[in-house]
């Protein structure tokens, strides 16, 4: 489930506009939703190849051109129909779990 | 990197553990296996910027948290299974900036340990007497044939001088440098032109390497470069008298 859910966690980094991938990793790092950093990198080449995200290469300031990823028509379904299903399941299982614990 | 000539004993740390992740990667299409070291190589990088690594421990520690080769392998090849065909464009690919790398040619040790840096550090001086001395440039050609304005960064070896190979057209966009490195100059040319790459040789004196076998090899095994880009090889031309 996490790992379901990352994926929708990088599109929505991505709701706000394009970002390169050491800034995507970054942050999902430091929310402390990844571990091994480099596994995000395959995550986002699944989401290239589904169309979720799209890449350009910006050239950078320092350093070599970065690919930067964004947000397609497709992601942006995508994550606003996650964020639905996840709101309602949250709201769902919240409901069990409190229910567990008054009894 | 820009004031430091040669790689450093991190660097080579850097170099084995995209070498490891190559070889756990061999499995994805080439084109996704060459896209992701890419990016690999490219966060290992900002990472460094972002605080740099000053022994090997702190290299050791990034390493980590990049993670273990085998887990990026397991991450990549779930696309594999369902995506058997690389169907989205080919991802147009930095050429890394020629390097000499002392990978070994053997890379299916784990994660690289600080434990086993004394021996790195023990050949990086080799290698640095070894560059050190005069470098012959024998032959070279360049023939990239394929340009892209979303081709990144270029590179190639700047000693090297080009001459005629004859241009495979191979199919791919782009192709892995082979790791040849402890190989004879017989074998790693075979090696590297059966991927459609050209060779260039430079010959060093070294007391420890047998003539005739590769020393150190530029860009390192595992990278992707444009199709018939040169790898420019070291080779030992025995004890300097």
């Amino acid at each position: 489930m996490r790992k379901g859910a990352l994926e929708y966690c990088v599109l929505a980094l991505l709701r706000d506009g394009e970002r390169y991938g050491f800034e995507i990793v970054r942050e999902l790092s430091a929310a402390e939703l990844v571990t091994s950093e480099g596994t995000i990198y395959p995550l986002l080449a699944r989401l290239r190849q589904d169309g979720s995200v799209e890449t350009s290469w910006r050239e950078s300031t320092q350093g070599p051109p970065r690919r930067y990823y964004s947000l397609t028509a497709d992601g942006k379904a995508a994550l606003d129909y996650f964020v639905t299903e996840w709101r309602r399941f949250c709201v769902a299982v919240d409901g069990i779990l409190d229910a567990g614990e008054e009894r | 990197m820009s004031d430091v000539p040669f790689r450093s004993d991190l660097d080579r740390m850097v170099d084995r553990y995209l070498g490891e992740l190559a070889a756990a990667l061999q499995r994805l299409p080439v084109s996704q296996r060459d896209h992701l070291l890419n990016e690999i190589r490219e966060h290992i990088s900002e990472l460094r910027a972002a605080q740099p690594a000053r022994d090997a421990w702190d290299m050791e520690a990034l390493l980590n948290r990049v993670g273990l080769p085998e887990d990026i392998a397991a991450a990549a090849l779930e696309n594999v299974d369902d995506n058997a065909e690389d169907a989205v464009n080919p991802a147009p690919i930095p050429v890394p900036a020629p390097v000499v790398s002392t990978l070994p040619t053997t890379t299916t040790t784990p994660t690289p340990t600080p434990t086993s840096t004394p021996s790195w550090s023990r050949r990086s001086r080799l290698l640095a007497g070894f560059v050190a001395a005069i470098v012959l440039v024998v032959a070279v050609s360049v023939v990239v044939t394929r340009h892209s304005d979303d081709v990144g960064p270029g590179g190639s070896p700047s000693n090297v001088v080009p001459t005629t190979t004859p241009f495979r057209p191979s199919t791919p966009s782009r192709a892995t440098v082979p790791v040849v490195i402890g190989q004879t100059l017989a074998q790693a040319t075979v090696a590297i032109q059966s991927t459609g790459l050209a060779v260039g040789s430079v010959s060093d004196p070294s007391n420890a390497v047998p003539a005739g076998e590769v020393l150190s090899q530029s860009p390192a095994g595992g990278s992707f470069v444009p199709p018939a880009s040169v790898v420019t090889l070291v080779v030992s031309s025995g004890p300097a008298s």
